[in-house]
């Protein structure tokens, strides 16, 4: 047929298209299908074997193929783009007319199951992880959101990838324009592929933000659930298992998924735990240089002797030091994550003599640099995004060039552009560092102290305009 | 953006830290006009202020936008005010953080953050206000209650012993201290504010909440050395905040956190770059139209 | 515009501010000021680091600021005052010329905590090993035993010193073979130094002593007291200067029988101690503030409190309480 033709020329002739006539009197019906994104099992047995048992004729082709076929996605198609499409999508097309065809779903398993989360391990709580699927992905959620209000709005989205993006809220709670600015934002992307919901991350965050992460990526289903009945949403990438998260606030980056699995006393100390981190893995390195460089009285006598009898033989100034120190660190991390299962001991053994006492005994830093750095380093991995990481990495620096240069009064400015850059910081057009400024009494239970349960009964009112829990619409 | 709006809230931080930015660099000419009656100055003066905050606020009420000629002379005279502002900060820089430092450039750092503060004008600058309270209470906690163990009696002298004209200057200083930079409050616009309707009883509030932190920073002075060894230093209440180690025992912990003390006259000069800002996009408009108006149309 | 502002500050930053390593630094612990025929000349004890071999250097100089000029360079390092311990003047220093000294460290060492101690030789201590812990600890023990010295900062110095109706006084000590010895309390322009018991009773009137021991004699016994829970109240009525001290006692030795006359011997100690002290006190000016404040607030008139200081009728209270009895 000359569909057919137009179909395997589109393809080049590429050799996982197969093509397989079949004939009756006075019909031709030609499976085409991409082997390598179909079920070859369920084609054989399904669809071929109930198709051979057919007797078609002219006039009851279509019909007979609609019913008798047994699949519950069957769609008929009458264009030659739609056929390609469908074919990408992994369905199995039988073409029995000139720019008619029908699409079978038969989509092979690509995917490797459901599994733990790698990157937020959790004590306490579900273990369960997304996937690769998409259509899995969304049914984690909903197993856990058993409710009709649960909508899941699809795009498609790459001009060759066409990567499926699912855009999930609860209807009754979330703000419609805050849907509709994702949508918007999503459909004015012109590129060529989306491979990873990551790529989504750079269209969906507000321009003019520098420093902080304002969409949170996740692979944990019980955190997205949770964010949904909030009255945030959800943007699901095919073929990626981070879901993204939007509107992020920046105390949602110091709340883990177990938060509200535990006593409210033991979680506001954990939360305050993971702000103090925060501070010390951006000012530690600096504080410790300027006590070093230009005010060596901010620190009591018998501290500032040790600190001379150690740097005495280092012939680098602080600041060298401690930049060494952390671009070794950075260079170390990136090789853990990176290296081959094969080589992990001997990288361990290195990282540990070049971070170790073997670096001092060399003469190239003192020993308090390296608690300093480590004390920093390991501060700043107490969070779970990898932007944050990224970003108080890149704050770590900016506060040590600061501390170097001026001193206590340079940390003093490095800490003004911090909150500077922490206030100018939005997400979808709402203040990054609600619920503390502005003041939100709604929601400032659950920021970094938390109050009880029973307490907390408004969701917070910047997200949604149904401020109460637990009511029917 | 969403957040054009001011909260009362950072609109109550904002003017708790104008109405004490001149304190520390200006404190000692009122211990110096009132001697040992300075406390009772600075109560005399807080009364003045209540009165004379309703006048601002009713002026506020009626939305005075100055006339177009009005902002060729306030410019200027912005600038005056922030150069003399920044000098006196990194003076004060220079003597207590950064000896071997350069005056200029510690000037052109505080420029530079205070052009990061005012990027995006009043909101942002009132939402900076809000975190720096929260920081300028705990700073000021830990002074306290460093301090109470150090308390003695043994310099404090009858009160009005030199009659009452030294009281009524120091009041009259404090007042004009303290009321100065809210004038700068008119340009923040009534309507800007939500809620509206509360926004006056919190300025009320910040401005008698500011006002008695000073006057329990001047008793803490007066306790610790005495008066009339404080009105021989440039910075007074320096000469206690170094005491704050003897709250946690750890010493010299103080250095750290005595930075609190630079946070408002930090947004006093943010608040300004913003005016200057403004003024100046008003005139270089205002100078576009009436050069257009001049032209003659095609 | 934004890359020549980035531009521009990047290049301000990269000129930097100036700062002295922490290798190139001596810290002063103690410093000592005294005079010489023509100028003055300084001590600086340094806190020793694991290179030093020398702690004490002596400087010479003209004027007060040349003198500290000349300690920028200590045996090719700086040194570095913000941790500065302790500073010993030397007495005759105190005697000649006090306000422009004290001037001078009000500025120099502004915002640091250091003792104020006074010598008549500064070379014999400096000739010790003593620092500012050393000192910290002794002036802690004599506090506790005997009470004729305490700890003196400079705030408090310079506050009694700047008060029109008090007479400063800094504690002066003495170093006998390689250890120290408290002198008195020596009174700032003048050349009279208060001895211990004088010392004591000033520490008493100003309400800083709490407790010491006293070692009395009765018939040829002695009996070793220790007083404690001291407090001291002055009123002022009447032309009359009324003085209530109250306090507990507490002996190891067996003192069951001799417990009134104890209390009588300590009493009358006290009350001659005080009755000599004030009668040293100066026509214009009082080492002890608190009787003369206390005045000051009823007259409210600096030269009638003088007056009056020196014409009211003194009147000594003094009760003791047993440790053990209620």
């Amino acid at each position: 047929m000359e569909t057919v033709e137009m179909i395997k020329k589109a393809f080049g002739n590429s050799s996982d298209l197969i093509v397989r006539p079949f004939y009756w009197d006075q019909v031709e019906v030609t499976l085409v299908e991409c082997e390598t994104l179909t079920s070859s099992t369920f084609v054989n047995e399904y669809i071929l074997q109930r198709l051979t048992r057919l007797t078609l004729t002219p006039q009851n082709k279509e019909t007979a193929l609609f019913n008798l076929l047994p699949n519950n996605s069957i769609t008929i198609l009458n264009d030659v783009q739609q056929m390609y499409d469908y074919i990408c999508k992994g369905f199995a097309l039988l073409v029995y007319d000139e720019k008619k065809a029908m699409a079978i779903e038969a989509k092979a398993d690509l995917d490797r199951g459901i599994g733990q989360s790698d990157s937020e391990s959790t004590v306490r709580g579900s273990k369960d992880a997304f996937n690769e699927n998409l259509n899995t992905n969304v049914g984690l959620i909903r197993r856990r959101i058993r409710s009709e209000h649960c909508y899941l709005d699809s795009l498609y989205i790459g001009k060759q990838t066409r990567t499926k993006i699912g855009i999930m809220y609860m209807n009754t709670i979330v703000e419609s324009k805050n849907v509709d600015t994702i949508k918007k934002r999503l459909q004015k992307i012109n590129t060529d592929g989306i491979l990873d919901s990551g790529v989504l991350k750079g269209y969906l965050e507000d321009k003019h933000n520098f420093f902080f992460p304002t969409v949170m990526a996740t692979e944990r289903p019980d955190k997205v659930s949770q964010a949904l009945l909030e009255g945030k949403i959800a943007v699901i990438a095919d073929n990626s298992p981070y879901v993204l998260l939007t509107p992020s606030f920046f105390v949602d980056y110091l709340h883990a998924s177990d938060d509200y699995y535990q006593k409210s006393f033991n979680i506001s100390f954990l939360r305050i735990l993971r702000f103090l981190a925060f501070l010390i893995s951006i000012f530690v390195p600096a504080i410790y240089i300027a006590v070093t460089t230009h005010n060596q009285d901010a620190i009591p006598l018998n501290l500032l002797l040790n600190f001379t009898n150690q740097r005495q033989s280092v012939p680098f100034s602080a600041l060298v030091e401690a930049l060494f120190m952390s671009i070794s660190f950075e260079i170390l991390r990136e090789s853990d994550i990176r290296k081959p299962a094969a080589m992990g001991s001997a990288v361990s053994i290195l990282g540990g003599l070049i971070l170790g006492d073997a670096a001092v005994a060399a003469g190239i830093i003192s020993p308090i640099m390296i608690i300093v750095i480590s004390i920093s380093a390991i501060s700043g991995l107490a969070f779970s995004s990898m932007e944050m990481i990224a970003a108080l990495r890149s704050l770590r620096f900016l506060m040590m060039v600061f501390a170097m240069f001026f001193g206590v009064f340079g940390i003093y400015c490095g800490g003004f552009i911090l909150l500077a850059s922490l206030s100018t910081t939005s997400t979808l057009s709402l203040p990054y560092l609600a619920p503390v400024s502005p003041f939100i009494k709604e929601e400032i239970g659950d920021s970094i102290i938390k109050t009880k349960r029973k307490k907390v009964k408004k969701r917070n009112p910047l997200l949604t305009k149904n401020t109460t829990r637990g009511r029917d619409v | 953006m969403e957040h054009q709006k001011i909260s009362t809230l950072q609109l109550f931080s904002l003017v708790f830290f104008l109405s004490h930015a001149f304190f520390l660099f200006w404190g000692n000419t009122i211990i110096k006009a009132s001697g040992n009656d300075t406390l009772l100055a600075c109560l005399l003066g807080t009364i003045l202020n209540i009165f004379l905050i309703k006048i601002l606020l009713w002026l506020r009420k009626k939305n005075i936008n100055s006339p177009k000629i009005g902002n060729y002379i306030l410019l200027p005279l912005f600038l005056l005010l922030t150069f003399v502002l920044l000098q006196q900060m990194s003076h004060f820089i220079q003597s207590n953080f950064l000896e071997q430092g350069n005056l200029l450039q510690i000037g052109i750092l505080l420029i530079l953050i205070a052009i990061i503060i005012s990027k995006r004008n009043i909101p942002q600058v009132a939402s900076l206000a809000f975190l720096c309270l929260i920081i300028f209470c705990i700073g000021f906690a830990s002074n306290i209650i460093g301090m109470v163990p150090l308390i003695t009696s043994d310099h404090l002298k009858p009160l009005l012993t030199n009659g009452i004209i030294p009281i009524l200057k120091g009041a009259l200083l404090f007042s004009f201290h303290t009321i100065l930079p809210l004038l700068l409050l008119l340009f923040v616009p009534y309507h800007n504010v939500t809620p509206k309707e509360k926004q006056n009883k919190y300025i009320y509030f910040a401005l008698i909440i500011s006002n008695l932190i000073t006057i329990i920073q001047y008793t803490m002075i007066s306790f610790g050395p005495s008066i009339l060894a404080a009105s021989t230093y440039t910075y007074p209440y320096m000469l206690i905040i170094h005491k704050i180690s003897s709250f946690v025992n750890l010493d010299r912990i103080g250095y750290f956190i005595s930075l609190y003390v630079l946070l408002d006259s930090t947004i006093l000069l943010g608040f300004m770059f913003t005016l200057i800002k403004m003024l100046w996009f008003d005139i270089h408009n205002h100078f576009e139209k009436s050069k257009r108006s001049v032209l003659p149309n095609h | 515009m934004k890359k020549i502002l980035l531009i521009g500050c990047l290049l301000f930053l990269l000129s930097g501010t100036p700062y002295t390593e922490l290798n190139n630094i001596r810290i002063v612990d103690t410093i000592g000021i005294g005079k010489t025929e023509d100028g003055y000349y300084l001590y600086i004890r340094t806190v020793p680091t694991n290179n030093d071999d020398e702690t004490v250097y002596r400087v010479e100089g003209k004027s007060l600021g040349s003198l500290f000029q000349e300690t920028t360079k200590l045996a090719y390092k700086t040194a570095y005052y913000k941790h500065l311990g302790t500073v010993i003047i030397e007495s005759s220093l105190l005697e000649a010329n006090s306000q422009e000294i004290i001037y001078f460290l009000k500025e120099k060492f502004t915002q640091i905590n250091y003792l104020l101690l006074t010598t008549p030789d500064l070379a014999a201590f400096f000739a010790t090993d003593i620092d500012t812990y050393d000192l910290e600890q002794f002036i802690k023990q004599e506090q506790a035993t005997n009470g004729t010295i305490h700890i003196l900062t400079f705030d408090q110095l310079y506050a009694n010193f700047l008060d029109p109706l008090e007479q400063a006084a800094i504690p002066q000590i003495r170093v006998q073979n390689q250890e120290i010895n408290v002198a008195g309390l020596q009174i700032i322009d003048e050349s009279t130094v208060l001895n211990q018991q004088q010392a004591r009773s000033h520490y008493l009137l100003s309400d800083q002593l709490t407790k010491f021991q006293q070692t009395i004699t009765l018939d040829q016994q002695a009996y070793n007291l220790q007083l404690y829970n001291l407090g001291t109240t002055i009123r002022y009525q009447n032309n009359t200067l009324t003085i209530k001290i109250k306090g507990m006692l507490d002996s190891d030795d067996f003192v069951a029988n001799y417990k009134k006359r104890l209390e009588e011997a300590i009493t009358k100690q006290l009350t001659d101690e005080i009755i000599a002290l004030l009668a040293e006190q100066q026509q214009e000016k009082a080492t002890t503030t608190p009787i003369i404040n206390t005045i000051y607030r009823k007259i409210r008139n600096q030269k009638r409190s003088i007056e009056a200081f020196h014409k009211a009728t003194l009147i000594i209270d003094i009760n003791w309480q047993w440790k053990g009895e209620i």
